[in-house]
């Protein structure tokens, strides 16, 4: 009865109680929108980084992530490619040569990355071949001849169009000094146009015979998952499997180098041996020296130190800005609805205080006639947590036809477009939240109402019955 | 046999300042069960806190309310809350019944606080409401009543907890004289056929015609 005479109070005067229902409303609204505008450039921007940059996970020489030399391949690179194949959720595997490189055409010159792909494999994991700027541009199609595809920051910098030459000048896997020509099959523009000025792409096979690696090798094996969920749990797999630990001289330079604790280094120091770990055996050993808890902490600092054999990297290492980012998406939802509702939670008070002040007499009749304390307490909580979770429900749900309608058609921005790529973000930004982020707001509307209840409760069961029964 | 009494009751506000009223002073009563007393005397001569003293709204300075063997004086906040809940029915002056409710829900919602079920509480509600001749205004609620109804509905609710006395503060103080002298006929009716105690403060001669016992007040003094 006490949750059925709340709800009734709310509207005893329902001009004042739908005024604090309409702010609690678009305030949500305005914030929940905002955020999910957010996280829409931010998931756009991710979009892109995964599905053209980095893909979910990559495979390096260990060497070869402290240090981008030529020669730190991937030896065996076919027969890894076919094993992460048959693993689950895998959706697509491909083999990278990468190095620095001078490119100039007749006018110009620019450093850039030369990514050498199968472009076959490479569409699978990469979705560079949907961003061609036009018709005449081609993913690898038209030209036998060391065909190339550059962005269009660095065709515009070369001053070159779709089938003009190109000069790479860089070293071959031997470190002499090559020089081949190559034609523009394609232009592409991303999102982000960095990316756009510094990378070029050629085919696997060319690289092959101008940089003079065999079949098998490869800088990188990019892999991307059917379930992003899936990431972490094969990196697991994969690590277990290619990744191996030295703890030997160098090793133990690099941890000095790194000034790791003086626990570390002794645990290091301890295990030194020219033998190397495998992942499973590291980890034991290194437990059993350090224990979990100071193991896990310095876990990745320790692993970095040691590794050999093959890195096993998720995109959020490969990407850390984005991973930091993508953990800003729920710390900015509940900055932004926590400070809407912060406001909105004094309103909130002071109406609740209003409508006490106003029912003091009857207050003290209910307190007369046996109402305890407590549920006075609970009675004037239960209006405030109706009140505004009224507002949040409403509220909730406007932006969640808001957002979905948002997303559905998306927003142009691309007359921001040369600040928005220069950053790397999309002009086309499609506003979404997920269902947790309703869950989340819904619990801290009913948490503000619990709050703003405080002080106007306490005032109600401070009312003394013989007094308040007498108010005018 | 008395169900409620007074010893050496005080109540002094203000007490240890220039402006202390002693409101009640060295007051010695008692109540017996089924009694249809009045409280009367001049505005300002105490009617109101004693009535307040008598139903544990307020505490006494000095002195002792024993009710059916309790000293409520004893009794901490929360347990004469309930003492009061099931002890005592109220009727105020200005009938504060809960607007939202209707007038079974008023009269249903002490039961509810009782944690009577809801089958009880339906059929009291409606047994009460019957008997103060509003049964058919049952689902309406108080701003739809006029203020004799109310007061009736009042009447019914301090009914509901089954108490063993009915304190009423100036309850036909805003009533005309037909509704007083209707809620004043089923008041006294309650009292002759059902032995209900009825303690009125009041200085409406209507209601102390029809009381059997009249208690005059003066500064705070039992005068007669």
């Amino acid at each position: 009865m006490i949750l059925s005479i709340a709800w009734k109070n709310i509207w005893r005067s329902k001009v004042r109680s739908l005024v604090v229902i309409m702010a609690i409303c678009f305030g949500l609204l305005s914030g929940i929108v905002a955020v999910a505008l957010m996280n829409g450039m931010l998931l756009g921007r991710l979009d892109d980084a995964i599905q053209i940059e980095v893909s979910s996970l990559q495979l390096h020489q260990a060497a070869f992530m402290e240090n981008d030399e030529i020669e730190f391949v991937i030896e065996n690179s076919n027969e890894i490619i076919q094993d992460i194949a048959r693993m689950p959720n895998v959706e697509a595997v491909s083999k990278r040569f990468k190095a620095e490189v001078m490119i100039s055409s007749n006018r110009s010159a620019s450093g850039a990355v030369l990514i050498a792909v199968e472009p076959d494999n490479e569409k699978k994991v990469t979705q560079l071949y949907k961003h061609l700027v036009d018709s005449t541009s081609k993913y690898f199609e038209g030209i036998k001849r060391n065909p190339i595809l550059i962005g269009q920051k660095m065709a515009e910098k070369l001053k070159v169009h779709v089938r003009s030459k190109l000069m790479i000048n860089t070293v071959d896997i031997n470190g002499q000094s090559i020089r081949e020509v190559f034609r523009v099959v394609g232009i592409f523009q991303t999102q982000n146009s960095t990316y756009d000025e510094m990378n070029v792409i050629i085919c696997y096979d060319d690289a092959a015979k101008v940089f003079g690696f065999a079949d098998n090798e490869a800088h990188e094996i990019a892999i991307l998952m059917e379930d992003m969920m899936q990431t972490s749990e094969i990196c697991q797999v994969l690590k277990k499997k290619y990744t191996h630990f030295t703890i030997d001289d160098k090793a133990l330079l690099k941890a000095r180098n790194d000034s790791i604790p003086d626990e570390m280094y002794k645990a290091l120091m301890s295990l030194k041996s020219e033998d190397e770990f495998t992942y499973d055996e590291f980890e034991e050993k290194m437990t059993q020296k350090l224990g979990v808890d100071v193991y896990s902490q310095y876990k990745k600092q320790l692993q970095a130190i040691a590794e050999t054999g093959l890195n096993v990297s998720e995109w959020e290492n490969l990407s850390p800005e984005l991973a930091m980012m993508a953990s800003w998406l729920n710390l900015m939802l509940y900055l932004f609805v926590g400070i809407i509702l912060l406001a909105l939670g004094f309103g909130i008070v002071n109406t609740m205080l209003m409508v006490v002040l106003e029912r003091v007499r009857e207050l003290g009749m209910l307190i007369a006639i046996g109402m305890n304390r407590k549920r006075v307490f609970l009675m004037i909580l239960f209006e405030t947590v109706f009140l505004s979770l009224t507002g949040g429900v409403i509220g909730i749900f406007l932006s969640w036809i808001a957002i979905s309608i948002l997303f559905h058609f998306g927003i142009d921005l691309s007359s921001f477009s040369d600040g928005l790529e220069a950053i790397g973000y999309p002009t086309m930004i499609y506003p979404t939240v997920d269902f947790q982020s309703y869950v989340k707001v819904t619990l801290m509307v009913i948490l503000t109402g619990i709050l703003a209840s405080i002080y106007p409760a306490f005032h109600a069961i401070r009312l003394k019955p013989a007094e308040a029964i007498r108010k005018e | 046999m008395s169900i409620i009494k007074l010893k050496n009751l005080n109540k002094i506000y203000n007490e240890n300042s220039e402006i202390a009223v002693h409101a009640v002073n060295n007051i010695n009563l008692s109540f017996k069960e089924g009694e249809f007393s009045a409280i009367v005397g001049p505005s300002g001569c105490g009617k109101t806190t004693l009535l307040n003293l008598l139903g544990g709204l307020d505490s006494p300075s000095s002195g002792e309310i024993i009710i059916d063997g309790v000293n409520i004086g004893d009794l901490k906040e929360s347990k004469l809350t309930d003492f009061r809940m099931n002890n005592i029915g109220f009727v105020f002056q200005a009938y504060n019944l809960i607007p939202v409710l209707t007038a079974r829900e008023n009269v249903e919602f002490v039961m509810h606080l009782q944690g009577r079920s809801k089958k009880e509480r339906e059929e009291r509600s409606m047994a009460l409401l019957e008997s103060v001749g509003i049964g058919d205004r049952a689902k309406v609620r108080p701003a739809k009543l006029s203020g004799g109804q109310q007061q009736r509905v009042a009447v019914a609710r301090a009914l509901a907890s089954k108490p063993k006395f009915i304190l009423a503060d100036e309850p036909t103080a805003n009533l005309d004289s037909k509704s007083t002298e209707n809620l004043l006929d089923i008041m006294e009716q309650l009292n002759r056929e059902e032995n209900i105690t009825f303690i009125f403060s009041t200085h409406d001669v209507r209601v102390m015609k029809k009381a059997r016992r009249l208690i005059k007040l003066e500064d705070g003094k039992v005068i007669e």
